[in-house]
């Protein structure tokens, strides 16, 4: 039988760089696609990727909009995604403090 | 960080980093509502109470810092939770409490404001600006 909190871990989300597109955009309303790159340090390949990822767990939406003639990507958590961080959240906090401290 | 995943502490440094950086970058609009409000409290007291050419300068100003509001609003990257909750009842609070110097200033204003008159139109500005202050302040505490 797995008990051990660890294995409610979230997988989608467990990832680093999707770890820090779920927190960055949990904290924001929504975040622009550049925003994210810049925060999250990564390419626009591989930020791209992962949101594509979240996207389809429809952890993420994502909206494009144009400013004149120049394209913006926008994204923000669903409500599920909101919710599978807020849970993820809780995972990790039982996980740390049922870790003995050296 | 172990293999291509986080340790728990690790994931939780991460995620408080994050959130401080996207935090951080939510008090643009802060200091933006904050800057308008002051600008309110200065903008009636000109309008009404200056002589030429206060009364034009502050128009000028007034379309000058509307254009760069504009303009940094539609170049925002991240949108803060706060600022979507509180910026229609602010927005709304603003307009009602802008409109009040306005016609008091216009339909009531004497020939030769007076003390008593130049003290209710300097509080009527002040409480004008006041909900973007408190809207401000609040987005720059989050």
């Amino acid at each position: 039988m797995r008990v051990h909190p660890r294995h409610e871990l979230d997988e989608i989300i467990h990832a680093p760089v999707r770890l820090s597109i779920m927190a960055a955009l949990a904290a924001a309303d929504k975040a622009d696609f550049r925003f994210l790159r810049d925060t999250i340090e990564v390419s626009d390949s591989l930020l791209s990727k992962h949101i594509l990822t979240l996207e389809e767990a429809g952890y993420v939406h994502v909206e494009k909009t144009f400013v004149g003639k120049r394209a913006r990507t926008w994204l923000s958590l669903t409500d599920q995604g909101r919710a599978a961080f807020e849970t993820y959240m809780d995972v990790l906090r039982r996980i740390v403090e049922a870790t003995p401290r050296a | 960080m172990t293999g291509d995943h986080f340790s728990p502490d690790e994931a939780l440094q991460e995620i408080g980093r994050v959130d401080r950086q996207v935090r951080h970058s939510s008090r643009g609009p802060g200091r933006a509502y904050l800057l308008v409000g002051l600008a309110t409290m200065l903008y009636w007291p000109a309008m009404f109470l200056g002589g030429r050419p206060l009364p034009m300068l502050a128009g000028v100003g007034w379309i000058i810092l509307t254009v760069a509001l504009c303009v940094y609003w539609a170049r925002l990257r991240v949108h803060n939770r706060l600022l979507k909750q509180i910026n229609r009842p602010i927005s709304a609070a603003y307009v009602v409490t802008m409109m009040v110097p306005f016609v008091v200033g216009m339909c009531l204003r004497p020939d030769r404001p007076d003390t008593g008159w130049t003290v209710v139109l300097v509080a009527l500005s002040v409480l004008a600006g006041l909900p973007l202050v408190y809207g401000g302040l609040r987005l720059m505490r989050s």
